[in-house]
């Protein structure tokens, strides 16, 4: 049994982490930062939530490939749909930018009205079955393992199985070399006879599936809402801009740090004013808990821009020992 | 009351047409253009002539908006001698800003007064976190920035609503009305407001358009067009981009500041994402980055749409017609894909941006005039030396000499 906070720590870590992962793909092939990253999490939460709760699935876990496929699903439909044909069109970064808020803004008024029609369709089983409703939709409940939620082995190892595939879908397989290369150098990679637009969709679908499982587990542990996806945004950034936005392992690593780092800074800074102030100002502090992604991003940003994976890490220490 | 009704409807006529009340209709119409035109052209200032993207415009507005509220509020407790404590303060609100409105209603000067603080918070709070936001902005690749910004402007409305001085937390403050003086009349306040921002606009306006015509313009441009070489004629990128930044949270927290007047309410949710940095950037979008003229067409056709889609739902609704849909969940999708469209057929908006005009008019026309009328003397020059030379080198000669 491990104390709640770290647990609820590891957690959130884990969950965000495989988000960032989802945001780095698409901006590794793109390179625009996608600001409907965190509405695949949205898509991936209803979409494994509502198939758990109306085909009465024996455990959440069973629906969370919906969420991943869901994600996944939209996010292709999203780089062909606006941004494949912008970029074709020659758009500026700040234009790529703009429309991605404008998919954003289709997710804002979308999720409603999807929710509305759930909410009107299936709003009675959910009530009935005790998940609040959709607008509300309450944690769909963890198994317990070691007297732990099951989501803090769930979640880890997760975040290790998939980078693990990764790793080898990226450095043994055919397919993840010209990956790679389409990465590296898209326009080299044309000569040499790869398909660069099937490898960026392919990578799309990735990123919206890895984004949309995380949302799928997300609903297990957490209640949701429909506004999950502007809070979820900030830690979403935070955590890629920390692992440098240009490699997937650094992505993993940063939103593991950004993640832990939310939970655990605002849990140990709330007993700290709890002691030192007051208990009821002490709680107060969990109500500042994004600030904490906030600094943390802005820190990175003024100190070490490209990344935690670009510092000379070696250096440092070898420097540190003398 | 009754006696107000009758005034209201003696100053205000209502035409009612398919269950919709016209003229109240083109007074919101109008009230929610000017904000949404206040709020792009500084968005305008800062993207479309500096080219730095702010899309935590939200932070900006919320700022001036929030905190010009709340310290007028403050204010007046204080110059009412009401000396309680902070949390009393907010907890007494519904009584406090009873009295707060009688005083304001019995000293015109005051009212001046408070809404001049009003504006003079926004402005300063709104100048006050551009400075701050523009340290790690401006130092940053436009993507990053972009990040920050948007991540910025989330946090601020979670803090706002966590840190209960300002608003009272989520349930919200009731602040000192200023626009109390027009009674209960609803119409005349909305007119009154209507008022206040066109004036304000309209200011906004000018000044944007003298920044664009003068050599500040052309150096934005610059900076935005090529930061290599406008550092190599010298400009000071990373100075200019900060001042703009701060000039147009200024002006963006005066909008604020103008928005909470309407209701004499600020709550953290008086100021979302989606309407005060998505809406204002699709009227940019729209009419077109870089052209303020183009800002005016973008916002009157952005409200339009949006209001099409609200009086559509009010004639159905009265007209007993149902629709199978939320229209409310319709407009952003509407909008954002309207902007898609946009940026792929018409990138450039509605109204393209056109080269800066240095000189009057007036100067451009006498200039050409005497350009044309030296071509024409040296044509008839070269005739009288039997010369035959063609046009072009002729023109040439002429603008030369």
């Amino acid at each position: 049994m491990i104390s709640p906070l770290i647990s609820q720590s590891i957690i959130f870590g884990s969950l965000v982490s495989l988000m960032c992962l989802g945001l780095t793909l698409t901006y590794l092939t793109t390179k625009v930062p996608n600001f409907a990253a965190a509405d695949f999490v949205t898509t991936g939460t209803y979409a494994s939530a509502t198939a758990f709760i109306l085909w009465k699935l024996k455990s959440p876990y069973l629906a969370t490939p919906l969420g991943f496929l869901f994600g996944g699903l939209i996010s292709v439909l999203m780089y062909l749909g606006v941004l494949r044909p912008l970029i074709r069109k020659g758009s500026s970064l700040i234009m790529l930018m703009v429309a991605t808020l404008a998919v954003d803004l289709i997710f804002v008024g979308g999720n409603l009205l999807f929710i509305e029609d759930l909410e009107s369709w299936y709003g009675r089983i959910i009530s009935d079955r005790g998940y609040g409703n959709f607008y509300t939709l309450y944690a769909l409940g963890d198994f317990k393992l070691f007297g732990d939620l099951g989501m803090l082995y769930v979640g880890p190892i997760s975040v290790i199985v998939i980078s693990a595939a990764l790793y080898l879908i990226l450095n043994k397989t055919k397919f993840g070399i010209a990956m790679r290369a389409a990465i590296e150098n898209a326009n080299l990679a044309k000569t040499v006879g790869i398909n660069v637009e099937r490898v960026y969709v392919v990578s799309w679908f990735l990123a919206g599936g890895v984004a949309g499982f995380a949302g799928g587990l997300f609903s297990i542990v957490y209640t949701t809402n429909q506004n999950q996806a502007s809070l979820l945004i900030v830690s979403i950034f935070a955590g890629s801009v920390l692992g440098g936005l240009n490699s997937i392992y650094g992505a993993i690593i940063g939103g593991l740090l950004i993640g832990f780092g939310e939970i655990y800074i605002t849990g140990e800074l709330s007993v700290l004013v709890g002691k030192f102030v007051s208990a009821s100002a002490g709680y107060a502090v969990n109500n500042f808990q994004l600030g904490i992604p906030l600094a943390i991003m802005i820190i990175t940003l003024l100190v070490a821009p490209q990344g935690i994976t670009a510092v000379g890490w070696r250096r440092i220490l070898r420097r540190a020992k003398k | 009351m009754a006696q107000n009704l009758e005034e209201s409807q003696k100053m205000i006529p209502v035409v009612v047409i398919g269950g919709i009340n016209v003229i109240s209709t083109l007074i919101d119409f109008g009230i929610m253009t000017l904000i949404y035109l206040l709020v792009a052209l500084t968005i305008n200032l800062e993207f479309g002539y500096a080219g730095v993207p702010n899309f935590g415009k939200v932070l900006f507005v919320a700022a001036g908006g929030l905190f010009s509220g709340s310290l007028s509020y403050y204010l007046m407790a204080w110059i009412l001698n009401i000396r309680e404590s902070g949390s009393d303060l907010l907890s007494n609100q519904f009584r406090l800003h009873n009295s707060m409105d009688l005083a304001l209603n019995a000293h015109p000067v005051l009212n001046l007064g408070i809404f001049l603080f009003m504006i003079a918070v926004g402005a300063s709070c709104g100048a006050i976190f551009g400075f701050a936001a523009s340290y790690p902005a401006i130092r940053l690749r436009e993507d990053y920035l972009a990040m920050l910004l948007l991540a910025a402007g989330e946090f601020f409305l979670i803090f706002v609503q966590a840190y209960s001085p300002v608003t009272d937390g989520p349930d919200g403050l009731l602040i000192p009305d200023v626009l109390g003086f027009t009674g209960s009349i609803l119409d005349y306040r909305q007119v009154v407001l209507l008022g206040l921002l066109a004036l304000f606009t309209v200011g906004v306006y000018f000044y944007a358009e003298k920044v664009a015509r003068s050599p500040l313009g052309r150096t934005l441009r610059a900076v935005r067009d090529n930061e290599i070489s406008s550092a190599a004629f010298g400009k000071n990128n990373v100075a200019i981009r900060r001042n703009i930044l701060i000039v147009g949270s200024a002006i963006s927290g005066i909008a604020g500041a103008l928005v909470v007047t309407q209701s004499a309410y600020i709550s953290p949710e008086t100021f979302v994402r989606q309407f005060f940095t998505l809406y204002p950037f699709v009227v940019v979008i729209l009419g077109g980055a870089a052209n303020n003229f183009g800002m005016v067409v973008g916002a009157i056709s952005f409200e339009g749409i949006i209001d099409f889609v609200t009086n559509f739902q009010t004639y159905a609704g009265s007209h007993n017609i149902s629709i199978p849909i939320d229209l409310n969940a319709v407009t952003p999708i509407a909008i954002g894909s309207l902007l898609i469209v946009v940026l792929y057929f018409r990138p450039k908006g509605l109204i393209s941006e056109k080269p800066s005009k240095t000189l009057k008019k007036s100067e451009l026309l006498r200039i050409k005039e005497r350009a044309e009328k030296t071509t024409e003397s040296v044509k008839e020059e070269d005739k009288k030396n039997g010369l035959e030379t063609s046009d072009a080198t002729a023109a040439s000669d002429g603008t030369g000499g």
